[in-house]
Order: structure tokens, then C-alpha cells, then sequence
């Protein structure tokens, strides 16, 4: 076989090389971190992308937490909470982080889990611990629309085009929406509600990002999102235009859980860690990185988190039976084309 | 013989892997109702089949601009640019562009903002290969542009204008955020139904069983499209009927409306980057790393989809085997990247071997179709010949099929290479941390740091164009070949 020309070999060569260089550029720049501990030795902690990465709480909580009590802290990224079961089935994990409310029973059916006593907490379960939560609300910029007051208001004309929802299908906002409407109004009344809403609706994402990022954009006049949103704008952008609608009516709140698997292996590690996020040290790095409220209310206190304002939380009394009949409700949401 | 159906079987085993593994682990797969199908299947095909047709004639005309820019590849690698942007900045641009987009008209608008470019690269490589030649002649023989390209090019290229809109149709046809954000929540497409399985219901086994219905519907419609044209195949060239510079605007219209959404929010990205509590001292040191991961997992893409085309044109399937590798598509992002996840556990760099594996996956039967097939069909008259004259198997494909083929082996490494580079739908499910730019953006979409996301997308893009750039050198070097 004749040998390759110079400008042949060059080029593949630099293919090669450029593969070569770009692996081994990797493997030191991930530095030893995860090797410098045995996996073995190392506390596996499972949650959704927001929590672990680097401008994430995550890591954060992590040092601390290895500073406290020389447990090593493995994060390992279940890319959103949606996906956090399916990859634990993948992915054994000590402590699972980012459960809400809707997926809990989801949760307790698919797997043991060790209790976890929480002594009073706020919307504690006895399973799971909460550690941060938010209430659901609409987000719009002082001076560009009036706020809506309840829900009925989002059907008036100036909101024509201008709301922007999660799929219920797709994201958990959406589905939190869709519940609070069903269980405020009743399925059929809320199903009525959800048609009438059609014109005001300008973006249907398929996830939190796509329609805060369509309303960031300025495409859309009124965002689904959490109470505690405007802080970041606040904090972050200096812009205190943002703004959260407070309902009368009150707002449904997500809640995020930490669980422990009863197939951990390191059990005891892995409570301390859960017990770990309610301490105020971890709450406060979970409401600043997070932009979600604390569950201890005194860390909020003096913050901007304590500018907000106070809104009613409501619970949602049908929730069990809207969880049974979720697959019906969202055939029905599909049909409703919105 | 023997090493030909060795190596069409281990093409053929390594494309169905993810449905195989799965089907281990979830041996029972039950579909939804049929009236659901159905309507599911309705819409997905009717926005896809709308979406191609438009993307197929708006980038032939592109192709025709790109043209006038013989041999240089910067129009090309902008025309590609909406490819390896996340579907939610392509989708506000198209906001951008057309406020108040929906329905089906916003659905097929931003799938050719997507796609348009891509296919304005490939036809314009079609043209460049098989049609230059004979357009010299006509040139000379006194014909006019049009004549020339309804009697002399569009019958030349047809079967391949028909698998490129069979391509673009498979990749509108498996398209998940455009449809679900412009379409609305009767926009329901399969990959939105895959998605409600996984994560809703969830039910892998009605899952598996969209999944799997998905890939015989392309497989049927690949079937139903039929034979493929013959064509001469050559060295890349342009000539004066094939070449008209206003075309350009078509071919790159997309990517400008999709950069220029990029270029405005820059001065965001970089404030809230830098500004007070932004996270760059958090990730500003990730940076080199989730470069190098981009480039690695890129790059091994492209090596290894390079390598699935040698092996595919060592086999040179004929019958049932090219029928199925014209019709394949791989399963979803989600199903093959936890297929990846049930065959192999290992974290850390092993993770970028699995991203690269599963985009090389998906990608390679979609090249396949693009380009492929037609430039193995090309050869089969020489191959014919060099066999009647005794040549042995082995020595036409080193000898007369590869030298001819290297040029649009390392192009179509290139594009899955640039593909890589923007994934983050499979790294998501593959990756336990974020490994790649794409995924750094992904994240940073979803933590209200859309500006900052916007300047990681631009690194990606350049960093995807460099690496093309890469691709299409080595592409022409030893496509060159053929010329002497």
C-alpha cells in the first residue's frame, strides 16, 4: 500500500490530534476531584440540573457539608425533576433531591423509602423533608400591563396574546397550573375555563425556560413562574420592574423534597445530608441560588426574599383524586387546543 | 462476501441496538389507543411533509447563491448555523421575525428556519458533484439558466431531492419543542407522545411502542418513495448556469434571522455574566473543560459516523438491507440515550463516549439518506465494471469507491461533528453533570441567564464551525483524489 501524501497525513493527523487533545484536555481539567475519594467512600446525591450545577446551590451545599462532617459529596444530575425517578432507577443514589408534591405519591408507589421525620416542619410529609418552595404566580413588568387579580382576570381583553403557560404535558409548572384551575373551578367548569382562556394565550411552552425565556425576551406580557422570580431581576439585573401578581384567591406553592432511598448505601450519611438542607445554612444558600423561599421562614428576613409579597396559599383539596385521573385530564387538555 | 455481510450486520446490529437493549429490559410493549394514535400520527406527518416541502425548495434555491461561492466554506457553515442552536432560541427568533406565530404556518416557518440551510449545503454539494459537468456543456451549447435546470439538473438530482426531503421529513417528523411551543397543545407530535410516556404516565412500554411505530412509518414512507436516480459522481466545481449570487439570501436568510436574535442579546449575556452575583466565577473555570468536552465528543461523532459510512460502503447493501438503512430512524434522543444508560453505567469521560456513540446513532442513518446512498449508487456502474474485470472486493473499495467517496465521507462526519457540538437533548439524559457548551446553555436557559445562554450558544456555533471546518478539510484533501 502506497504511503499517504504529507498534506493526507496532516490533516488526519490533526483530526486525530484534535480528538486526542480535547479528551486529555478533559480528563485534567476535570482535576481530581472525583477520583481523590474512592467511589465507594463517596455520599451519592441525585438531583435536577438547576440544583447541581456550578452557579447551582448544589456544589455549595456540597463543600459545607463535607467541611461539617467529612462526607464527600457525589452530585449527580438527573437533568430536570421530571426525569429524577426514571434515572434512579438507572443510577442508585444515597439521597434524592428535588421531589415535589406531584411526584411524591408517584414516588412512594415506585420504591421504599427511609422516613424521615421532619418535627413540625412546614409541609412536611413524613417521608420526605421538605427544603425549599415557592408559590406559583404570574410574573409581569411594572409599567407594560396591569396586573391580573385571580385567575377569572386573565381572561380580560388587555391580556389578549400576552400569557405565557407551561404544557402541563411537558412541565411540572403546567401541571401545577392545570390542577389549580381543575380543583379551583372543578374539571368541567375549569375545562371551560382553560377554552375561554385560549386567546389570551400567547406561548404554550414545553418547559419552565421556554416561557420565561419568551417572556424575558419581551414576546410576552405575563409569565407562570414562582413569587420569588422578580428577585433574581432585582438582585441580578438591578431591574425592579418585575413584578409578581398576587391573587386574592390565594396560590397554589410547589414544594421540593429530599428523599432517602431505602436502597442506600451509605443510610446514615445520607439523613444527615437531608437534615443537612434545613439547617439555616443550607437554607440560605438554597433561597439565594434557588430562588425559591426557605422553609425557615427567619432566614428570608432582611433579604429582598422578604420584600415579597405576602400572598394566601391554598391548598389543593382535590389533589389526590387529580393525580388518579391524570392521563384522562390530559387528554382532555390536549383535545382543548389551546 | 462474507466480510461484506460481516460488516452490513454489524451496521445493521449497532443501529438497532437501542431498541434491542431496551427490549430487554422492557420486553412487553403496548401502544395507546389507535384513535389517538392516529390523530398523533396525522398531525406529526402533516407538519413534517409541509415543513420539508418548504425547507427542500427554499434551500435548492439557496443552493443556487451558494454556488456563486465555489470552494468557500464560511457561507456554508453560517447557512448550517440554526442547526446547532437550541429550538428555543430558533424559536424566538422566528417570534422575532413573525409575532404572534402559531399553528401549523408558525409550526412549517420555524422548521425552515431550521432546516433551510442545511439543505441549501446539500444541494449545493449535489449540484457541485453531479450536475457541474454537464452544465459546462450546456453552457456552452447556448442554454439558458432555466431550461438548463427544469430539463437538465432537476431530473439529474431528483431521486436525491426526494431523500433530502425524505431527511428533512424524518427530522420535523421526530421535532419535539417547535411544534409543542408554536403549535400549541393540539400540536401534539410522537416525539411529544414518547415524552408524555417517559415522564407523565410514565409507561416505557407504551413508550417503546411509539417509538417503535415511529420508525416503521418512516421505514413505510422510504419504501413507498421507491428507487433512487443514478448519477454521474465528481470532483466539486461550480459553473455559470448553476450559479445565481441572489439565492444566497436564501440560503442564509435563516441563519442571519437566527444569529441576528443571537448578536442582541449579547450585551445581556456579558452583563449578566459579569454584572453583580452573575455565575461566572462559578462556571468561568468550567469553561475549558466543557470545551474540551464539546470538542472530544464532537469529534469522536464525526470520527465514528465517518467510520459507519466505510463500513456501510464496504457492505453495499442491495434489496432488503438498503431499504432499511433508507428507511431507519433512530429511536428518540430520550429512548437512545437511556439505552446508553442500561448498556454501559461508567461516569466521567466515558460519559462523552456515550454522547458521541448516541449522536453517531441518530445521525447515521440520517446521512445515510441525505447523501450516502445516493453517492454508493453512483459508483455501482464502476464497481461493475472493476468486478467484470477481475478486480477482487477488497481492491474496489480501497481503489475505486473510497477515493471518490472520502470528500462526502468527511463532509457528513462534519455535520454530525456540528451536531454534536449543540446537542444537549441525548447529553442530557447520558450526562450526570454538565459535560458539554450545549449543556451549559441548556442549564443556563433554564435559570433565568438567557443573555448569558445566548453567548455560550455563539461559542458553541463557533466551536461547531471550526470543527466543520476540520471535517471538510480533510474532506477535500483526500477527495482530491478523484481529480487526478
Amino acid at each position: 500500500m502506497a504511503p499517504l501524501p504529507p498534506t493526507r497525513l496532516f490533516w488526519l493527523a490533526a483530526l486525530g490530534a484534535s480528538a486526542g487533545f480535547a479528551l486529555a484536555a478533559y480528563v485534567f481539567l476535570s482535576g481530581p476531584g472525583e477520583d481523590a475519594v474512592g467511589a465507594g467512600e463517596r455520599l451519592k446525591v441525585l438531583a435536577y440540573s438547576s440544583f447541581v450545577n456550578s452557579w447551582g446551590p448544589g456544589p455549595e451545599i456540597a463543600a459545607r457539608f463535607a467541611e461539617r462532617t467529612g462526607v464527600q459529596v457525589e452530585l449527580r444530575d438527573a437533568e430536570d425533576a421530571g426525569l429524577l425517578l426514571r434515572k434512579l432507577e438507572l443510577f442508585p443514589a444515597d439521597v434524592v433531591v428535588g421531589l415535589d408534591q406531584l411526584l411524591l405519591p408517584e414516588a412512594k408507589s415506585a420504591r421504599a423509602w427511609k422516613p424521615l421525620e421532619a418535627g413540625g416542619v412546614r409541609f412536611a410529609d413524613g417521608t420526605f423533608l421538605p427544603f425549599d418552595w415557592g408559590p406559583l404566580a404570574f410574573i409581569y413588568r411594572d409599567g407594560e400591563i396591569k396586573p391580573p387579580s385571580d385567575l377569572d382576570d386573565l381572561l380580560d381583553d388587555r391580556f389578549e396574546s400576552a400569557v405565557a403557560i407551561q404544557d402541563p404535558r411537558a412541565s411540572s409548572p403546567g401541571l401545577q397550573f392545570l390542577f389549580w384551575v381543575l380543583d379551583r373551578k372543578g374539571v368541567d367548569a375549569g375545562f371551560e375555563f382553560l377554552r375561554a382562556l385560549k386567546p389570551s394565550i400567547h406561548t404554550l411552552g414545553s418547559s419552565w425556560s421556554t416561557t420565561y425565556g419568551v417572556f424575558q425576551d419581551g414576546q410576552a406580557g405575563l409569565a407562570l413562574s414562582y413569587l420569588t422570580s422578580p428577585v433574581y431581576h432585582w438582585t441580578h439585573e438591578n431591574d425592579r420592574r418585575y413584578r409578581a401578581a398576587v391573587f386574592a384567591e390565594g396560590h397554589p406553592a410547589q414544594v421540593e423534597y429530599v428523599g432517602v432511598p431505602e436502597t442506600c448505601r451509605k443510610c446514615a450519611e445520607a439523613e444527615l445530608f437531608a437534615r443537612f438542607l434545613l439547617e439555616p445554612e443550607a437554607q440560605r444558600i438554597l433561597m439565594t441560588k434557588n430562588f425559591m423561599l426557605p422553609i425557615l421562614d427567619e432566614v428570608r428576613e432582611g433579604t429582598e426574599f422578604g420584600r415579597l409579597p405576602a400572598v394566601r396559599i391554598v391548598e389543593l383539596a382535590s389533589l389526590e383524586a387529580l393525580l388518579r385521573d391524570r392521563e384522562a385530564l390530559l387528554r382532555r387538555w390536549r383535545e382543548l387546543g389551546l | 462476501m462474507i466480510g461484506r455481510r460481516l460488516a452490513f450486520a454489524s451496521v445493521f446490529i449497532c443501529l438497532l441496538s437501542p431498541f434491542l437493549i431496551l427490549f430487554v429490559r422492557f420486553p412487553t410493549w403496548s401502544p395507546p389507543p389507535a384513535s389517538e394514535l392516529a390523530a398523533v400520527f396525522g398531525f406529526t406527518a402533516l407538519q413534517a411533509a409541509l415543513s420539508a416541502l418548504a425547507s427542500v425548495l427554499i434551500g435548492s434555491i439557496g443552493a443556487l447563491g451558494l454556488m456563486a461561492y465555489p470552494g468557500r466554506a464560511w457561507p456554508r457553515m453560517v447557512a448550517l448555523a440554526p442547526n446547532a442552536v437550541p429550538a428555543l432560541l430558533v424559536i424566538l427568533a422566528a417570534m422575532n421575525v413573525w409575532p404572534g406565530i402559531r399553528g401549523l404556518a408558525g409550526i412549517v416557518f420555524a422548521h425552515v428556519l431550521l432546516n433551510a440551510g442545511l439543505v441549501a449545503v446539500s444541494v449545493a454539494a449535489l449540484l457541485a458533484t453531479r450536475v457541474a459537468g454537464l452544465a459546462d456543456l450546456a453552457y456552452i451549447e447556448g442554454a439558458t439558466r432555466r431550461s438548463f435546470l427544469a430539463r437538465g439538473a432537476l431530473p439529474l438530482i431528483s431521486g436525491d431531492l426526494a431523500r433530502l426531503f425524505l431527511f428533512v421529513f424524518a427530522l420535523c417528523f421526530s421535532s419535539f419543542a417547535v411544534p409543542l411551543v408554536i403549535g400549541g397543545s393540539r400540536a401534539t407530535t410522537v416525539e411529544v407522545l414518547i415524552y408524555e410516556q417517559i415522564r407523565v404516565a410514565p409507561d416505557w412500554s407504551a413508550a417503546l411502542a411509539v417509538a417503535a411505530l415511529q420508525t416503521l412509518a418512516i421505514l413505510a414512507l422510504s419504501l413507498l418513495a421507491g428507487g433512487t436516480a443514478r448519477s454521474p459522481i465528481g470532483a466539486a466545481r461550480g459553473s455559470p448556469l448553476l450559479e445565481w449570487r441572489p439565492g444566497v439570501a436564501f440560503a442564509l436568510a435563516p441563519a442571519a434571522i437566527v444569529v441576528a436574535g443571537l448578536v442582541v442579546r449579547l450585551p445581556q449575556g456579558l452583563a449578566q455574566g459579569l454584572g453583580p452575583g452573575g455565575p461566572w466565577p462559578g462556571f468561568g473555570g468550567e469553561l475549558p473543560r466543557l470545551l474540551a468536552g464539546s470538542a472530544f465528543t464532537a469529534t469522536l461523532s464525526g470520527i465514528l459516523c465517518m467510520a459507519g459510512l466505510v463500513l456501510i460502503a464496504f457492505a453495499r447493501p442491495r434489496g432488503w438491507g438498503r431499504r432499511f438503512l433508507l428507511g431507519f430512524v433512530a429511536p428518540s434522543s430520550a429512548l437512545t440515550g437511556f439505552a446508553l444508560l442500561l448498556l454501559w453505567r461508567d461516569t466521567g469521560w466515558a460519559s462523552l463516549v456515550k454522547i458521541a456513540v448516541g449522536i453517531t446513532l441518530i445521525s447515521l442513518p440520517a446521512f445515510h439518506r441525505l447523501r450516502w446512498d445516493g453517492a454508493l449508487d453512483a459508483l455501482s456502474g464502476q464497481v461493475a465494471v472493476a468486478r467484470a474485470l477481475g478486480a477482487s472486493e477488497p481492491r474496489i473499495f480501497a481503489r475505486v469507491m473510497m477515493p471518490q467517496l472520502w470528500g462526502t465521507c468527511a463532509f457528513l462526519g462534519g455535520l454530525s461533528a456540528f451536531w454534536a457540538w449543540g446537542d444537549f437533548a441525548l447529553s442530557a439524559v447520558v450526562g450526570e453533570r454538565a459535560l458539554t457548551l450545549a449543556m451549559l446553555a441548556h442549564g443556563l436557559l433554564g435559570s433565568y441567564r438567557l443573555g448569558l445562554a445566548t453567548l455560550v450558544v455563539c461559542a458553541v456555533l463557533i466551536g461547531g464551525s471550526l470543527n466543520f471546518a476540520l471535517f471538510w478539510g480533510v474532506g477535500r484533501v483526500f477527495g482530491s483524489r478523484a481529480q487526478t
